[in-house]
């Protein structure tokens, strides 16, 4: 090859490479937000099943008198509490996914630079 | 002509470096938005499950039998609390802590002083095996925040030595 054509085949590299990256970058992204609202949506639903089938069996058994008032007052309570952690929780996933994206964009990056390079 | 049009083309792959490796410099810089995965912090969380289930097994006995285990449990959870508030970007882990030991809501710290307090001689079978789950539960949220601080997963699938979370 004359370095005319070694350059020809440069800019082929990197053009093939733009598309590439722009691609990946929108798969990453797509999968990202999917997997979060997936997981968020059925954490949500779960929850919310979970509280209604709980409320239902203490208060069955504080009128059959298997837990008094203060322990089934308790368990309520415990449930809100349940309920807010997994509202942070949600958050700190959220923000470990965003992460992980930001960590998937460099090595992307990165990783199509030197491949076009080579 | 042809040649002029040629060194445009090479401009153009020469602007495309340049971004690209801005691009990854700029990415590479910007401050983490959450802290990484700690292998401690998740023997510390699974560690400290497995005591608080075995603690609060034994809460249909009497309070005063077992304040001493309580009251060291309790110090080994705000140290946990300390360890977690201690690592930069690792604010909602520690949120978790401080959530989990608090008196005043109704999860591991609030079913202590419920069993000190209200039931000092000891709660009902049905209402500790049903606080059990509830603090288990929270247990898991920690521990599943941690894992997907390495790898994207969804709490309902995780794996823990003892089975699934």
């Amino acid at each position: 090859m004359n370095p005319q054509e070694i350059i020809e085949q440069a800019a082929a590299n990197w053009h093939s490479a733009a598309e590439e990256v722009g691609q990946k970058i929108v798969d990453l992204g797509a999968d990202a937000i999917r997997r979060l609202v997936e997981d968020a949506t059925t954490d949500g639903q779960a929850q919310l099943k979970s509280s209604q089938k709980k409320l239902v069996e203490w208060t069955a058994a504080l009128a059959e008198g298997t837990i008094n008032r203060e322990e089934y007052t308790h368990l309520i309570k415990s449930r809100v509490s349940l309920l807010k952690f997994h509202t942070l929780t949600e958050a700190g996933i959220a923000q470990a996914r965003i992460e992980l994206f930001r960590k998937a964009l460099i090595n992307l990056i990165t990783n199509t630079a030197i491949k076009a390079i080579t | 002509m042809k040649l002029f049009q040629k060194w445009i083309r090479v401009a153009k792959a020469v602007v495309w470096v340049l971004t690209l490796m801005l691009s990854a410099t700029v990415l590479s810089a910007c401050t983490s938005t959450i802290a990484g995965y700690s292998l401690e912090a998740y023997t510390l969380a699974t560690g400290l499950k497995a005591r608080s289930l075995a603690v609060v097994q034994l809460s249909t006995e009497s309070f005063s039998t077992h304040a001493e285990v309580v009251d060291q449990l309790l110090v080994d959870i705000d140290a946990a609390y300390e360890f977690a508030a201690g690592i930069p970007n690792n604010k909602i882990a520690a949120e978790q802590w401080a959530l989990l030991r608090d008196p005043s809501e109704a999860l591991l710290g609030g079913y202590f002083a419920f069993w000190e307090i209200e039931e000092p001689g000891g709660v009902s079978e049905y209402f500790r095996d049903q606080s059990k789950e509830i603090i288990a539960e929270a247990f898991n949220l920690i521990i599943c925040l941690e894992v997907n601080k390495q790898q994207a997963s969804s709490c309902s699938e995780l794996k823990t030595p003892e089975g699934v979370l």
